[in-house]
Protein backbone atom coordinates (compact mmCIF):
# COMPACT_ATOMS: atom_id res chain seq x y z
CA UNK A 1 0.00 0.00 0.00
CA UNK A 2 2.90 2.69 1.41
CA UNK A 3 4.90 1.28 -1.40
CA UNK A 4 2.61 1.92 -4.32
CA UNK A 5 2.06 5.59 -3.14
CA UNK A 6 5.52 6.37 -3.34
CA UNK A 7 6.11 4.39 -6.63
CA UNK A 8 3.34 6.86 -7.76
CA UNK A 9 5.09 9.57 -5.96
CA UNK A 10 8.06 8.83 -7.61
CA UNK A 11 6.61 8.76 -10.93
CA UNK A 12 5.08 11.89 -11.04
CA UNK A 13 8.27 13.75 -10.03
CA UNK A 14 9.83 12.38 -12.59
CA UNK A 15 7.22 13.81 -15.06
CA UNK A 16 6.56 17.23 -13.35
CA UNK A 17 9.29 18.74 -11.81
CA UNK A 18 12.74 16.63 -12.83
CA UNK A 19 11.79 17.38 -16.76
CA UNK A 20 11.93 20.96 -15.38
CA UNK A 21 15.16 20.79 -13.64
CA UNK A 22 18.18 21.95 -15.86
CA UNK A 23 21.64 20.95 -15.33
CA UNK A 24 23.09 24.07 -16.95
CA UNK A 25 26.41 25.31 -17.97
CA UNK A 26 26.55 27.45 -15.13
CA UNK A 27 25.90 24.78 -12.61
CA UNK A 28 28.70 22.83 -13.62
CA UNK A 29 31.40 25.72 -13.53
CA UNK A 30 29.96 26.37 -10.23
CA UNK A 31 30.97 22.56 -8.96
CA UNK A 32 34.01 22.92 -10.66
CA UNK A 33 34.66 25.93 -9.07
CA UNK A 34 33.83 24.67 -5.64
CA UNK A 35 35.85 21.61 -6.33
CA UNK A 36 39.17 23.60 -7.50
CA UNK A 37 39.20 25.82 -4.88
CA UNK A 38 41.28 26.06 -2.12
CA UNK A 39 40.12 25.67 0.88
CA UNK A 40 41.34 28.19 3.28
CA UNK A 41 40.72 27.86 6.84
CA UNK A 42 39.75 30.62 9.69
CA UNK A 43 43.40 31.27 10.42
CA UNK A 44 44.98 32.04 6.88
CA UNK A 45 42.19 34.20 5.65
CA UNK A 46 42.85 36.15 9.45
CA UNK A 47 46.43 36.24 8.36
CA UNK A 48 46.16 37.12 4.94
CA UNK A 49 43.83 40.27 6.25
CA UNK A 50 46.08 41.52 8.52
CA UNK A 51 49.30 41.25 6.45
CA UNK A 52 47.29 43.45 3.72
CA UNK A 53 46.17 45.77 6.51
CA UNK A 54 49.84 46.50 7.67
CA UNK A 55 49.93 49.53 4.98
CA UNK A 56 45.87 51.40 5.57
CA UNK A 57 43.26 50.33 2.70
CA UNK A 58 39.83 50.11 2.20
CA UNK A 59 37.64 47.42 2.32
CA UNK A 60 37.02 47.35 -1.27
CA UNK A 61 41.16 47.31 -2.15
CA UNK A 62 41.53 44.71 0.57
CA UNK A 63 38.86 42.47 -1.14
CA UNK A 64 40.53 42.47 -4.89
CA UNK A 65 44.36 42.21 -3.08
CA UNK A 66 42.34 38.97 -1.11
CA UNK A 67 40.77 37.64 -4.76
CA UNK A 68 44.62 38.09 -5.98
CA UNK A 69 46.12 35.77 -3.35
CA UNK A 70 43.32 33.71 -4.02
CA UNK A 71 40.91 33.72 -1.05
CA UNK A 72 37.79 32.96 -2.84
CA UNK A 73 35.99 33.41 0.63
CA UNK A 74 34.65 36.91 -0.19
CA UNK A 75 33.32 36.44 -3.86
CA UNK A 76 29.76 37.17 -4.15
CA UNK A 77 30.09 38.17 -0.64
CA UNK A 78 31.94 41.09 -0.32
CA UNK A 79 29.71 43.02 2.18
CA UNK A 80 30.99 40.11 4.94
CA UNK A 81 34.47 41.99 4.61
CA UNK A 82 33.34 44.90 6.34
CA UNK A 83 31.30 42.58 9.54
CA UNK A 84 35.25 41.16 10.00
CA UNK A 85 36.26 44.70 9.82
CA UNK A 86 34.75 45.83 12.15
CA UNK A 87 35.10 43.41 14.52
CA UNK A 88 38.54 43.96 14.21
CA UNK A 89 38.37 47.32 14.88
CA UNK A 90 35.89 47.01 17.64
CA UNK A 91 38.65 44.32 19.31
CA UNK A 92 41.36 47.43 19.15
CA UNK A 93 43.62 45.91 16.67
CA UNK A 94 42.45 48.03 13.81
CA UNK A 95 42.19 52.02 13.66
CA UNK A 96 40.32 53.23 11.28
CA UNK A 97 40.08 57.19 9.24
CA UNK A 98 37.73 58.61 6.84
CA UNK A 99 39.14 59.88 3.80
CA UNK A 100 37.90 61.85 0.72
CA UNK A 101 34.70 60.45 -0.83
CA UNK A 102 33.44 58.50 2.27
CA UNK A 103 36.57 56.07 1.81
CA UNK A 104 36.87 54.51 5.49
CA UNK A 105 40.34 53.17 5.39
CA UNK A 106 42.01 50.18 8.23
CA UNK A 107 45.26 50.07 9.25
CA UNK A 108 46.81 47.57 11.91
CA UNK A 109 47.53 49.73 15.25
CA UNK A 110 49.99 48.88 17.33
CA UNK A 111 48.08 45.73 18.93
CA UNK A 112 47.58 44.77 15.52
CA UNK A 113 50.85 44.16 14.88
CA UNK A 114 51.54 42.25 17.97
CA UNK A 115 48.46 39.63 17.00
CA UNK A 116 49.62 39.76 13.71
CA UNK A 117 53.25 38.19 14.58
CA UNK A 118 51.93 35.81 17.36
CA UNK A 119 49.56 34.82 14.61
CA UNK A 120 52.21 34.05 12.34
CA UNK A 121 54.49 32.11 14.62
CA UNK A 122 51.56 29.63 14.93
CA UNK A 123 48.29 29.61 12.72
CA UNK A 124 47.36 26.43 14.06
CA UNK A 125 46.67 27.54 17.40
CA UNK A 126 43.08 28.27 17.78
CA UNK A 127 42.91 31.30 18.99
CA UNK A 128 39.41 31.52 20.66
CA UNK A 129 39.19 35.37 19.41
CA UNK A 130 39.94 34.58 16.00
CA UNK A 131 36.84 32.18 16.17
CA UNK A 132 34.46 35.11 17.25
CA UNK A 133 36.08 37.60 14.62
CA UNK A 134 35.14 35.47 11.65
CA UNK A 135 32.23 33.83 12.74
CA UNK A 136 30.40 36.16 15.30
CA UNK B 1 19.19 52.92 -12.40
CA UNK B 2 19.72 53.31 -8.52
CA UNK B 3 16.75 51.32 -7.74
CA UNK B 4 18.76 47.57 -7.03
CA UNK B 5 21.88 49.59 -4.80
CA UNK B 6 19.10 51.71 -3.17
CA UNK B 7 17.25 48.34 -1.97
CA UNK B 8 20.17 46.97 -1.05
CA UNK B 9 21.28 49.59 1.20
CA UNK B 10 17.60 49.55 2.64
CA UNK B 11 17.91 46.16 3.60
CA UNK B 12 21.07 46.56 4.99
CA UNK B 13 20.44 49.37 6.90
CA UNK B 14 16.93 48.18 8.07
CA UNK B 15 18.64 45.35 10.22
CA UNK B 16 20.86 48.25 12.49
CA UNK B 17 18.72 49.68 15.34
CA UNK B 18 21.51 52.49 16.18
CA UNK B 19 20.74 55.52 13.69
CA UNK B 20 24.63 56.72 13.80
CA UNK B 21 25.48 52.99 12.63
CA UNK B 22 23.06 53.19 9.64
CA UNK B 23 24.61 56.29 8.67
CA UNK B 24 28.48 55.40 8.44
CA UNK B 25 27.58 51.92 7.24
CA UNK B 26 25.32 52.85 4.44
CA UNK B 27 28.25 55.78 3.22
CA UNK B 28 30.89 52.70 3.60
CA UNK B 29 29.26 50.65 1.27
CA UNK B 30 28.22 53.01 -0.95
CA UNK B 31 31.63 53.44 -1.65
CA UNK B 32 32.67 50.20 -1.87
CA UNK B 33 29.59 49.94 -4.84
CA UNK B 34 31.02 52.92 -6.68
CA UNK B 35 34.80 51.26 -6.25
CA UNK B 36 33.26 47.73 -7.96
CA UNK B 37 30.94 49.68 -10.64
CA UNK B 38 33.60 51.97 -11.73
CA UNK B 39 35.92 48.71 -12.37
CA UNK B 40 33.17 47.08 -14.40
CA UNK B 41 32.84 49.88 -16.17
CA UNK B 42 36.42 50.21 -17.45
CA UNK B 43 36.35 46.11 -18.21
CA UNK B 44 33.55 48.08 -21.04
CA UNK B 45 29.99 46.84 -18.93
CA UNK B 46 27.19 49.35 -19.75
CA UNK B 47 26.04 51.44 -16.02
CA UNK B 48 23.14 49.32 -15.45
CA UNK B 49 25.56 46.04 -16.02
CA UNK B 50 28.21 47.77 -13.51
CA UNK B 51 25.64 48.47 -11.22
CA UNK B 52 23.90 45.11 -10.87
CA UNK B 53 27.41 43.12 -10.82
CA UNK B 54 28.53 45.74 -7.63
CA UNK B 55 25.27 45.00 -6.35
CA UNK B 56 25.30 41.09 -6.64
CA UNK B 57 28.65 41.19 -5.29
CA UNK B 58 27.76 42.39 -1.83
CA UNK B 59 26.23 39.22 -0.52
CA UNK B 60 22.95 38.80 1.21
CA UNK B 61 21.82 42.41 2.80
CA UNK B 62 20.06 40.90 5.27
CA UNK B 63 22.60 38.80 6.74
CA UNK B 64 25.27 41.44 6.21
CA UNK B 65 22.70 43.69 8.30
CA UNK B 66 21.72 41.28 11.17
CA UNK B 67 25.97 40.85 11.34
CA UNK B 68 26.94 44.79 11.91
CA UNK B 69 23.72 45.63 13.99
CA UNK B 70 25.59 42.98 16.70
CA UNK B 71 28.36 44.85 16.38
CA UNK B 72 27.18 48.19 16.93
CA UNK B 73 24.84 47.88 19.26
CA UNK B 74 24.57 51.12 21.65
CA UNK B 75 26.21 49.70 24.50
CA UNK B 76 25.92 49.62 27.95
CA UNK B 77 29.04 49.95 30.34
CA UNK B 78 28.12 47.76 32.94
CA UNK B 79 31.01 47.39 35.02
CA UNK B 80 31.02 51.43 35.44
CA UNK B 81 27.49 51.64 36.28
CA UNK B 82 27.99 48.93 38.90
CA UNK B 83 30.60 50.57 40.77
CA UNK B 84 28.54 53.63 40.43
CA UNK B 85 25.76 52.12 42.07
CA UNK B 86 28.16 50.47 44.81
CA UNK B 87 29.35 53.48 45.78
CA UNK B 88 26.08 55.23 46.00
CA UNK B 89 25.04 52.72 48.21
CA UNK B 90 27.96 52.56 50.30
CA UNK B 91 27.83 55.93 51.24
CA UNK B 92 24.27 55.49 52.16
CA UNK B 93 25.42 52.83 54.73
CA UNK B 94 25.79 55.30 58.17
CA UNK B 95 22.55 56.27 57.62
CA UNK B 96 21.16 52.98 58.54
CA UNK B 97 22.95 52.86 61.87
CA UNK B 98 24.18 55.77 62.98
CA UNK B 99 21.71 57.27 65.39
CA UNK B 100 22.19 60.82 65.12
CA UNK B 101 21.59 61.09 61.32
CA UNK B 102 18.76 59.79 61.16
CA UNK B 103 15.59 61.86 62.23
CA UNK B 104 16.72 64.93 61.05
CA UNK B 105 16.31 66.54 57.35
CA UNK B 106 19.57 65.33 56.41
CA UNK B 107 18.82 61.62 55.51
CA UNK B 108 15.69 62.81 53.13
CA UNK B 109 18.28 65.13 51.80
CA UNK B 110 20.37 62.28 51.25
CA UNK B 111 17.91 60.02 49.33
CA UNK B 112 16.90 62.80 47.01
CA UNK B 113 20.20 64.21 45.92
CA UNK B 114 21.49 60.46 45.25
CA UNK B 115 18.11 59.64 43.01
CA UNK B 116 19.09 63.24 41.37
CA UNK B 117 22.32 61.88 41.10
CA UNK B 118 21.53 58.85 39.09
CA UNK B 119 19.03 60.25 37.06
CA UNK B 120 21.85 62.92 35.78
CA UNK B 121 24.32 59.80 35.13
CA UNK B 122 21.75 57.52 33.20
CA UNK B 123 20.51 60.76 31.41
CA UNK B 124 24.03 61.68 30.28
CA UNK B 125 24.04 58.25 29.08
CA UNK B 126 21.55 58.91 26.16
CA UNK B 127 23.17 62.41 25.43
CA UNK B 128 25.17 62.42 21.87
CA UNK B 129 28.55 63.91 23.69
CA UNK B 130 29.62 64.06 20.30
CA UNK B 131 26.89 67.08 19.71
CA UNK B 132 29.52 68.85 22.44
CA UNK B 133 32.25 69.41 20.36
CA UNK B 134 32.25 72.17 18.58
CA UNK B 135 30.54 74.16 21.32
CA UNK B 136 33.46 74.79 23.22
CA UNK B 137 33.10 78.50 23.29
CA UNK B 138 29.53 78.17 24.50
CA UNK B 139 30.99 76.45 27.51
CA UNK B 140 33.29 78.84 27.93
CA UNK B 141 30.87 81.46 28.37
CA UNK B 142 28.52 79.43 30.28
CA UNK B 143 31.59 78.46 33.09
CA UNK B 144 32.36 82.18 33.14
CA UNK B 145 29.20 83.59 34.02
CA UNK B 146 28.61 81.34 36.29
CA UNK B 147 31.76 82.21 38.05
CA UNK B 148 31.23 85.95 37.89
CA UNK B 149 27.29 85.49 39.39
CA UNK B 150 29.60 83.74 42.02
CA UNK B 151 31.29 86.45 42.50
CA UNK B 152 28.92 89.30 42.35
CA UNK B 153 25.98 87.54 43.70
CA UNK B 154 27.07 85.40 46.49
CA UNK B 155 25.21 85.28 49.87
CA UNK B 156 26.68 83.01 51.73
CA UNK B 157 30.42 82.49 52.40
CA UNK B 158 31.68 79.24 54.39
CA UNK B 159 35.07 78.88 55.22
CA UNK B 160 35.98 81.31 52.61
CA UNK B 161 34.03 79.86 50.29
CA UNK B 162 31.70 82.28 48.53
CA UNK B 163 28.32 80.12 47.76
CA UNK B 164 24.77 81.07 46.56
CA UNK B 165 22.34 79.99 48.08
CA UNK B 166 18.48 79.41 46.78
CA UNK B 167 16.42 77.67 49.27
CA UNK B 168 18.30 74.90 50.59
CA UNK B 169 20.02 74.25 47.58
CA UNK B 170 23.84 75.62 47.76
CA UNK B 171 25.42 76.58 44.16
CA UNK B 172 29.56 76.99 44.75
CA UNK B 173 32.06 77.03 42.11
CA UNK B 174 32.99 73.37 42.11
CA UNK B 175 29.77 73.97 39.44
CA UNK B 176 31.78 76.04 37.12
CA UNK B 177 34.10 73.15 37.03
CA UNK B 178 32.38 70.64 34.31
CA UNK B 179 31.43 74.08 32.04
CA UNK B 180 35.09 74.41 31.41
CA UNK B 181 36.36 70.70 31.73
CA UNK B 182 34.08 70.99 28.04
CA UNK B 183 35.22 73.61 26.81
CA UNK B 184 38.78 72.53 26.91
CA UNK B 185 38.08 69.52 25.23
CA UNK B 186 35.86 71.24 22.76
CA UNK B 187 38.79 73.48 21.73
CA UNK B 188 41.41 70.90 22.45
CA UNK B 189 39.87 68.88 19.79
CA UNK B 190 39.89 71.37 17.39
CA UNK B 191 42.77 71.81 14.89
CA UNK B 192 42.21 75.27 14.16
CA UNK B 193 42.74 76.06 17.85
CA UNK B 194 46.01 78.33 18.76
CA UNK B 195 48.19 78.12 21.30
CA UNK B 196 47.98 81.94 22.32
CA UNK B 197 43.99 81.24 22.25
CA UNK B 198 44.75 78.56 24.99
CA UNK B 199 46.76 81.01 26.70
CA UNK B 200 44.79 84.21 27.08
CA UNK B 201 41.36 81.83 27.29
CA UNK B 202 43.50 80.39 30.65
CA UNK B 203 44.68 83.22 32.31
CA UNK B 204 41.17 84.84 32.54
CA UNK B 205 39.28 81.84 33.69
CA UNK B 206 42.15 81.28 36.14
CA UNK B 207 41.31 84.47 36.85
CA UNK B 208 37.98 84.40 37.50
CA UNK B 209 38.48 81.40 39.75
CA UNK B 210 41.02 83.39 42.00
CA UNK B 211 38.77 85.78 42.54
CA UNK B 212 35.35 84.01 42.82
CA UNK B 213 35.90 80.45 43.69
CA UNK B 214 37.76 78.38 46.42
CA UNK B 215 41.34 76.87 46.02
CA UNK B 216 40.66 73.79 45.65
CA UNK B 217 37.80 74.50 42.85
CA UNK B 218 41.20 76.35 41.08
CA UNK B 219 43.39 73.91 42.03
CA UNK B 220 41.34 71.09 40.12
CA UNK B 221 40.71 73.00 37.50
CA UNK B 222 44.44 74.01 37.08
CA UNK B 223 45.38 70.28 36.97
CA UNK B 224 42.49 69.07 34.87
CA UNK B 225 43.12 71.58 31.93
CA UNK B 226 47.13 70.70 32.07
CA UNK B 227 46.81 67.28 31.96
CA UNK B 228 44.05 67.18 29.72
CA UNK B 229 46.19 69.80 27.07
CA UNK B 230 48.49 66.50 26.77
CA UNK B 231 46.54 65.01 24.16
CA UNK B 232 45.50 68.22 22.63
CA UNK B 233 46.98 68.68 18.96
CA UNK B 234 48.98 70.89 20.33
CA UNK B 235 53.22 70.05 19.69
CA UNK B 236 54.64 68.63 22.98
CA UNK B 237 57.27 70.67 23.03
CA UNK B 238 54.91 74.56 22.94
CA UNK B 239 52.89 72.98 25.69
CA UNK B 240 56.01 72.20 27.73
CA UNK B 241 57.01 75.81 27.48
CA UNK B 242 53.51 77.41 27.61
CA UNK B 243 53.08 75.35 30.83
CA UNK B 244 56.39 76.57 31.88
CA UNK B 245 55.90 80.05 31.59
CA UNK B 246 52.50 79.69 33.25
CA UNK B 247 53.76 78.11 36.25
CA UNK B 248 56.18 80.78 36.65
CA UNK B 249 53.98 83.60 36.71
CA UNK B 250 51.81 81.62 38.73
CA UNK B 251 54.80 81.45 41.27
CA UNK B 252 55.33 84.99 41.06
CA UNK B 253 51.42 85.75 41.50
CA UNK B 254 51.42 83.19 44.80
CA UNK B 255 53.76 85.43 46.41
CA UNK B 256 51.39 88.70 46.00
CA UNK B 257 48.52 86.00 47.35
CA UNK B 258 50.68 85.04 50.03
CA UNK B 259 50.11 88.42 51.57
CA UNK B 260 46.60 88.47 51.13
CA UNK B 261 45.55 84.80 51.74
CA UNK B 262 43.20 84.54 54.73
CA UNK B 263 44.70 84.27 58.10
CA UNK B 264 43.25 80.50 58.78
CA UNK B 265 44.24 80.00 54.90
CA UNK B 266 47.93 80.89 55.35
CA UNK B 267 47.70 78.45 58.51
CA UNK B 268 46.05 75.62 56.95
CA UNK B 269 49.03 75.63 54.43
CA UNK B 270 51.72 76.67 57.37
CA UNK B 271 50.26 73.51 59.19
CA UNK B 272 50.23 71.04 55.95
CA UNK B 273 54.13 71.97 56.01
CA UNK B 274 54.99 71.23 60.08
CA UNK B 275 52.30 69.23 60.67
CA UNK B 276 52.72 67.99 64.23
CA UNK B 277 52.91 72.10 64.97
CA UNK B 278 51.96 72.37 68.63
CA UNK B 279 50.02 75.61 68.49
CA UNK B 280 47.73 74.07 65.51
CA UNK B 281 47.43 70.67 67.22
CA UNK B 282 45.99 72.56 70.55
CA UNK B 283 43.31 74.69 68.49
CA UNK B 284 42.66 72.64 65.85
CA UNK B 285 41.04 68.96 64.60
CA UNK B 286 44.71 67.92 63.15
CA UNK B 287 46.33 65.29 61.98
CA UNK B 288 47.79 64.16 65.18
CA UNK B 289 44.16 63.97 66.46
CA UNK B 290 42.84 62.30 62.86
CA UNK B 291 45.49 59.42 62.53
CA UNK B 292 44.79 58.52 67.02
CA UNK B 293 41.27 57.69 65.54
CA UNK B 294 41.87 56.53 62.76
CA UNK B 295 44.49 53.85 64.24
CA UNK B 296 41.94 53.46 67.23
CA UNK B 297 39.17 52.40 64.50
CA UNK B 298 40.51 48.76 64.51
CA UNK B 299 39.63 46.10 61.53
CA UNK B 300 35.97 46.15 62.63
CA UNK B 301 35.10 49.60 63.22
CA UNK B 302 33.86 51.37 66.90
CA UNK B 303 30.46 51.54 65.62
CA UNK B 304 29.58 54.64 67.46
CA UNK B 305 30.38 58.16 67.82
CA UNK B 306 29.73 59.06 71.32
CA UNK B 307 33.21 59.53 72.82
CA UNK B 308 34.47 60.97 69.98
CA UNK B 309 33.67 64.25 67.99
CA UNK B 310 34.80 64.58 64.34
CA UNK B 311 33.79 67.92 62.66
CA UNK B 312 32.53 67.59 59.29
CA UNK B 313 32.01 64.08 59.87
CA UNK B 314 29.62 64.03 56.17
CA UNK B 315 31.97 66.33 53.98
CA UNK B 316 35.37 66.55 54.53
CA UNK B 317 35.99 64.05 56.83
CA UNK B 318 33.22 61.22 55.67
CA UNK B 319 36.61 59.06 55.43
CA UNK B 320 37.67 59.38 58.78
CA UNK B 321 34.22 58.65 60.08
CA UNK B 322 32.96 56.08 57.85
CA UNK B 323 36.93 54.27 58.74
CA UNK B 324 36.30 54.98 62.58
CA UNK B 325 32.64 53.43 62.91
CA UNK B 326 33.03 50.45 60.60
CA UNK B 327 36.92 49.82 61.06
CA UNK B 328 39.60 49.13 58.28
CA UNK B 329 38.12 45.87 56.23
CA UNK B 330 35.11 48.73 55.44
CA UNK B 331 37.35 51.65 54.91
CA UNK B 332 39.76 49.19 52.28
CA UNK B 333 36.46 48.22 50.69
CA UNK B 334 35.51 51.76 49.69
CA UNK B 335 38.68 52.81 48.56
CA UNK B 336 39.03 49.67 46.39
CA UNK B 337 35.75 50.77 44.95
CA UNK B 338 36.59 53.99 43.96
CA UNK B 339 40.10 53.32 42.80
CA UNK B 340 38.07 50.32 40.24
CA UNK B 341 36.31 53.51 39.32
CA UNK B 342 39.16 55.55 38.13
CA UNK B 343 41.30 52.20 36.70
CA UNK B 344 37.54 51.59 34.81
CA UNK B 345 37.98 55.05 33.08
CA UNK B 346 41.31 54.39 32.09
CA UNK B 347 40.76 51.28 30.83
CA UNK B 348 38.14 52.48 28.57
CA UNK B 349 40.04 55.83 27.44
CA UNK B 350 43.03 53.45 26.47
CA UNK B 351 41.05 51.78 23.69
CA UNK B 352 39.42 55.18 22.64
CA UNK B 353 41.19 56.11 19.10
CA UNK B 354 40.09 59.41 18.81
CA UNK B 355 40.98 62.89 20.36
CA UNK B 356 37.63 64.12 21.67
CA UNK B 357 36.66 60.75 23.71
CA UNK B 358 40.22 60.42 24.89
CA UNK B 359 40.40 63.90 25.83
CA UNK B 360 36.88 63.89 28.44
CA UNK B 361 37.99 60.50 29.69
CA UNK B 362 41.09 61.96 30.57
CA UNK B 363 39.33 65.21 32.03
CA UNK B 364 36.80 63.09 33.94
CA UNK B 365 39.69 60.71 35.51
CA UNK B 366 41.67 64.10 36.65
CA UNK B 367 38.64 65.59 38.06
CA UNK B 368 37.65 62.31 39.83
CA UNK B 369 41.12 61.41 40.85
CA UNK B 370 41.90 64.96 42.57
CA UNK B 371 38.85 64.22 44.58
CA UNK B 372 39.38 61.02 45.85
CA UNK B 373 43.56 61.43 46.38
CA UNK B 374 42.96 64.86 47.55
CA UNK B 375 40.15 63.91 50.43
CA UNK B 376 41.85 60.51 51.29
CA UNK B 377 45.27 62.78 51.59
CA UNK B 378 44.10 65.12 53.73
CA UNK B 379 43.55 62.53 56.18
CA UNK B 380 46.88 60.99 55.21
CA UNK B 381 48.44 63.99 55.68
CA UNK B 382 49.92 64.84 52.18
CA UNK B 383 47.09 66.94 51.18
CA UNK B 384 46.08 70.64 53.08
CA UNK B 385 43.09 70.24 54.50
CA UNK B 386 41.04 72.00 52.42
CA UNK B 387 37.39 71.64 51.28
CA UNK B 388 37.35 68.94 49.32
CA UNK B 389 35.17 66.03 48.95
CA UNK B 390 35.12 62.19 48.87
CA UNK B 391 33.42 61.73 45.59
CA UNK B 392 29.62 59.38 46.01
CA UNK B 393 30.04 59.38 49.75
CA UNK B 394 30.11 63.27 50.95
CA UNK B 395 27.10 64.68 52.00
CA UNK B 396 26.57 67.50 49.18
CA UNK B 397 24.38 68.36 46.09
CA UNK B 398 26.99 69.54 44.43
CA UNK B 399 29.50 66.88 44.53
CA UNK B 400 27.31 64.55 43.89
CA UNK B 401 25.81 66.12 40.90
CA UNK B 402 29.22 66.79 39.70
CA UNK B 403 30.49 63.21 39.83
CA UNK B 404 27.25 61.73 38.94
CA UNK B 405 27.69 64.39 35.78
CA UNK B 406 31.30 62.71 35.47
CA UNK B 407 29.70 58.89 35.60
CA UNK B 408 27.36 60.27 32.73
CA UNK B 409 30.14 61.01 30.52
CA UNK B 410 31.92 57.50 31.03
CA UNK B 411 28.65 55.85 29.97
CA UNK B 412 27.94 58.47 27.20
CA UNK B 413 31.01 57.55 25.35
CA UNK B 414 31.28 53.93 25.99
CA UNK B 415 27.80 53.61 24.34
CA UNK B 416 29.05 54.79 21.31
CA UNK B 417 32.58 54.14 21.80
CA UNK B 418 32.01 51.32 18.10
CA UNK B 419 30.00 54.44 16.47
CA UNK B 420 32.55 56.54 16.31
CA UNK B 421 33.15 57.70 12.74
CA UNK B 422 37.08 58.60 13.26
CA UNK B 423 38.17 62.16 12.03
CA UNK B 424 34.15 63.00 11.04
CA UNK B 425 33.78 65.36 14.15
CA UNK B 426 33.12 68.82 13.40
CA UNK B 427 35.83 71.19 14.57
CA UNK B 428 35.62 74.54 15.46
Amino acid sequence: MMEKRLKNLRKTMDREVFTQLKFTEEHKNRIREKITQETHNDAEIMIAIMQLLVQEKTGYQLVSLLQSRGISNFEENEGSLYIILHRLELKGVLKSSWQEDDAKFYQLNKQGRKLLKKLEKQPLSNHVSLKEILEG
Amino acid sequence: MDKQRNSFLEQVKSQIKSKEARAFVSSELHHHLNEVKAYWLQKGLSEDQAEEKAVNQMGNPVSIGQNLNRIHRPKIDWVTLMLFAAALLLGFLPMLSQGYMSGNHFSTYKVVFVIIGAMVALGMMFIDYRRFANKGWLFYLLGSLLLLIMHYFSNTISEGVPMLRIGSITIESLMAIPFFFLAWCGFFQSKKFKIWQFIILFLFSSYLFLISASITSLFIYVLMTFTMIWWSNFKRKTIAIVLGAIFTLAVTWGVIVWMNVAYYQRYRILSFINPYDSEYLTSQFGLLKIHHLFMEAGWFGKHSFAEQFIPQAHTNFVFLSFTYYYGWLFAATLLLVLSLVSLRIMFIARNMNDTYSKLLLVGVMMIYMIQLVGNVGMMAGFFPMTNISLPFISYGFMPILLNAFLIGIVLSVYRRKNLLPSNKLSSN
